[in-house]
């Protein structure tokens, strides 16, 4: 029985800064400005502090001088082989439902039989996910396996792919996307698409495309060559002023408010006056009214300040149930 | 004093901070009172080195309050793994990590003696061949270098499994990476591997993600060892909520995990109490691994039977099952995707059309306490709420007129 060490330093952000500059080093001299820009990208914001003079000074003696330039002492590139604690993780995603998604069976069977004398690290019946949604997506069905893989190529090349879908009203939509994202619930157990359509060269929209309500996926004749961002897509729903949460300190609230609100972006402070918790909550407006039943759940413990439009909605819930309850 | 360093040699010391800095994010420097205020600081200024472009700061009355803020929908990996990446090391560490393994890469097998020389040639250090041997075994631990006996040498070889080269199509498993790394247990595992390789995720995005429970990675390994080897546990149990501190012994059997809030638990039979309990993982401190538990697989199939009955990670009291009923109003002919969150979300209960708009919910389990968060998410179409634990029932009442005064004023 052997304890894998998850916290250790070959897993480390300085040694993977560190093989970086080794790997850009051997063939060519760096300067120690182009040794501080890798630093800066990959490590932590302090790092180039600690890193650099333990670097070039000599004590970690990895590179040498080279007409005050630095290059690397070593001959090869450095990768790290894969450590058994890798292997275990990925033969326990060998398990996993949503493996087919991403490799074809016999490559799974490759793998499991490359893997044959390591333990998985896990098991899937090791877990019991006791409130994940009870219709999530159907991971086996052949077409979502194929509509799936259709996307993830897509993506990776953005390029364009012409999809029919359902949508929740049971519109049936056909059009020219071009795939941004793959979103992944775990509470919901589905993958939705977030996709730009293109009409003429063009993007006219940005929606989200459930990939269980896919019905079928073509080639497209539309093109697109400008550059993608999903920043518009999401200032644009991002709400316009945050839900402010008023939280008592009754039955543990604060705690439970704070974790079940973690997922968002959030500000919290304590109000001596009130000796409440002032909680202001940005999210996206597509899902307001998730946001409100997962408001109301708390019931008294947490009061909704503002803003107006989210406050009469919940006034109104709460109107309607005074009434059901007389 | 100590020179500051970024890096930590133990993973507790960080865990804690970086947890009330990312989910409570309204404590000032002054609310931190369980080590000194320099160690504070040193956290502090560790966290804000792994996470500037996620920290926010502001002023309230106690002093500046430091808080990780971020929308979980829009990262592509977890920044919260940098604690895990902060292990700290010694310099020889560092250079032997590097020159043994440039060294191996160059000799298809080396005995102590010959690794030593060569690398001592290659970086000009002289190291003792016994440091040497020490980092080469840790380094067979880990799975890096494999070793053969030639006569009574050992002779050292360099693996040769790289994700690059372990499957013929290497860009499935990058794919594959990019998604495991935030959605399954251990995902920084996933993201080392990325790291190697120089990717990062550009593919997925991850709605409903709790982030922080990388953080108890950790005790969740230790737990898991002890299942798979059929092991009893002891380990100490700090409810931040209850400030207890207590020693708790049991058999794991199982982690369950909530969707909806991230938080882990390990549900052990407590062989005193002769029953099963669930604790949280962020609430655990340290784990021992005792003696082997005989009969498991009677428990776990005990187990598995109650799991209908959870609503959540309760067992509930000493009575017995309980029921619950709530009638709703949904216009059936515009609100069907209120029917459809029922079946969705209702956990096996049964839902029964009474008449025209009016449905009836009903199910049994171990704690009405648990499933009355979900009941209040109905608001505005609850008709009536009964069962058999009236106090729970009676609470749902109080505070339904609670929420009418909090809104509404008066009596």
């Amino acid at each position: 029985m052997k304890i894998m060490e998850l916290f250790s330093e070959i897993y480390s952000c300085y040694y993977n800064v560190v093989a970086k500059i080794m790997n850009s080093s051997i063939n060519n001299s760096l300067s120690k400005n182009e040794i501080t820009e890798i630093i800066n990208d990959n490590a932590f914001c302090e790092s180039a502090f600690y890193i650099l003079p333990k670097l070039l000074d000599g004590q970690w003696n990895l590179l040498k001088n080279d007409n005050a330039k630095y290059r690397s002492r070593l001959k090869n590139n450095s990768i790290l082989p894969l450590t058994n604690l890798q292997k275990a993780w990925m033969k326990a995603l060998l398990y996993d439902k949503r493996i087919q998604l991403f490799l074809e069976y016999e490559q799974i069977s490759a793998l499991t039989e490359y893997f044959k004398d390591i333990e998985p690290l896990y098991n899937a019946t090791d877990f019991y996910y006791f409130d994940t949604y009870s219709d999530g997506d159907y991971y086996k069905y052949e077409n979502y396996i194929n509509y799936f893989r259709q996307i993830l190529i897509a993506l990776q090349k953005k390029s364009p792919i012409l999809i029919t879908f359902d949508t929740n009203k049971k519109l049936r939509i056909k059009g020219h996307y071009i795939p941004c994202k793959i979103e992944y619930s775990n509470k919901d157990d589905k993958f939705r698409v977030i996709v730009a359509r293109v009409r003429y060269g063009k993007i006219i929209s940005t929606v989200k495309i459930n990939i269980a309500r896919i019905i079928n996926i073509e080639p497209s004749t539309e093109s697109f060559t400008d550059q993608l961002s999903l920043d518009s897509y999401y200032d644009f729903n991002k709400c316009k002023e945050p839900v402010i949460l008023e939280i008592s300190k009754e039955r543990n609230a604060v705690e439970r408010c704070m974790l079940h609100f973690a997922s968002y972006e959030k500000r919290t402070e304590y109000d001596e006056k009130t000796d409440k918790y002032l909680s202001y909550i940005y999210y996206d407006t597509q899902d307001e009214t998730e946001l409100l039943i997962r408001i109301l759940s708390f019931g008294p413990v947490v009061r909704v300040i503002g803003p107006e439009n989210f406050l009469n909605q919940i006034k109104d819930r709460v109107s309607k149930q005074t009434f059901l309850l007389i | 004093m100590a020179e500051f360093s970024e890096l930590v040699k133990n993973f507790d010391k960080i865990r804690d901070y970086m947890r009330d800095f990312f989910v409570y994010g309204f404590k000032a420097r002054g609310d931190f009172t369980q080590k000194s205020l320099r160690t504070y600081d040193n956290e502090r200024r560790r966290i804000e080195s792994y996470l500037n472009k996620y920290i926010k700061w502001d002023t309230s009355n106690k002093g500046k309050r430091v808080f990780i803020s971020l929308d979980s929908s829009k990262i592509a990996c977890n920044p919260l793994y940098a604690a895990w990446k902060s292990k700290s090391f010694t310099s020889n560490d560092i250079m032997l990590h590097f020159y043994i393994l440039d060294t191996l890469k160059e000799n298809e097998a080396l005995d102590i003696e010959a690794l030593t020389d060569k690398i001592c040639d290659k970086s000009g250090v002289c190291f003792d061949s016994q440091m040497v041997r020490i980092k080469s075994k840790e380094y067979v631990n880990e799975g890096i270098i494999t070793t053969s006996k030639q006569g009574k040498s050992l002779y050292y070889s360099l693996s040769k499994d790289y994700l690059s080269t372990i499957t013929e199509n290497y860009e499935n498993l990058l794919f594959l990476l990019k998604y495991y790394q935030e959605v399954s247990p251990f995902g920084v595992i996933g993201s080392s591997l990325l790291d190697n390789v120089n990717e990062k995720n550009d593919i997925f995005s991850f709605k409903h993600h709790f982030i922080v429970h990388t953080l108890e990675d950790n005790i969740l390994n230790d737990i898991l060892l002890a299942m798979k080897n059929n092991r009893k546990i002891s380990f100490i149990n700090q409810s931040t909520r209850l400030d207890i501190i207590s020693t708790i012994l049991g058999v794991p059997l199982k982690i369950f995990v909530s969707s909806k809030s991230g938080r882990r638990y390990v549900c052990i039979y407590n062989e005193f109490r002769k029953r099963f309990i669930n604790l949280r993982l962020d609430y655990i401190k340290s784990i021992k691994l005792l003696d082997t538990y005989k009969n498991i697989d009677l428990l776990r199939e005990n187990l598995n039977k109650n799991l209908s009955k959870c609503w959540g990670v309760s067992f509930g009291g000493n009575s017995r099952v309980e029921q619950i009923s709530v009638k709703l109003y949904i216009e059936e002919d515009k609100e069907e995707y209120v029917i459809n969150r029922l079946n969705r979300e209702g956990r096996g209960g049964k839902i029964c059309r009474l008449e025209k708009n009016i449905f009836l919910y009903t199910k049994e389990l171990f704690d009405t306490n648990e499933i009355m968060s979900w009941v209040k998410s109905f608001t505005g179409r609850i008709i009536s709420v009964e069962g058999t634990n009236k106090v729970i029932i009676d609470k749902f009442y109080n505070d339904m007129k609670k929420m009418q005064q909090l809104y509404y004023g008066g009596e």
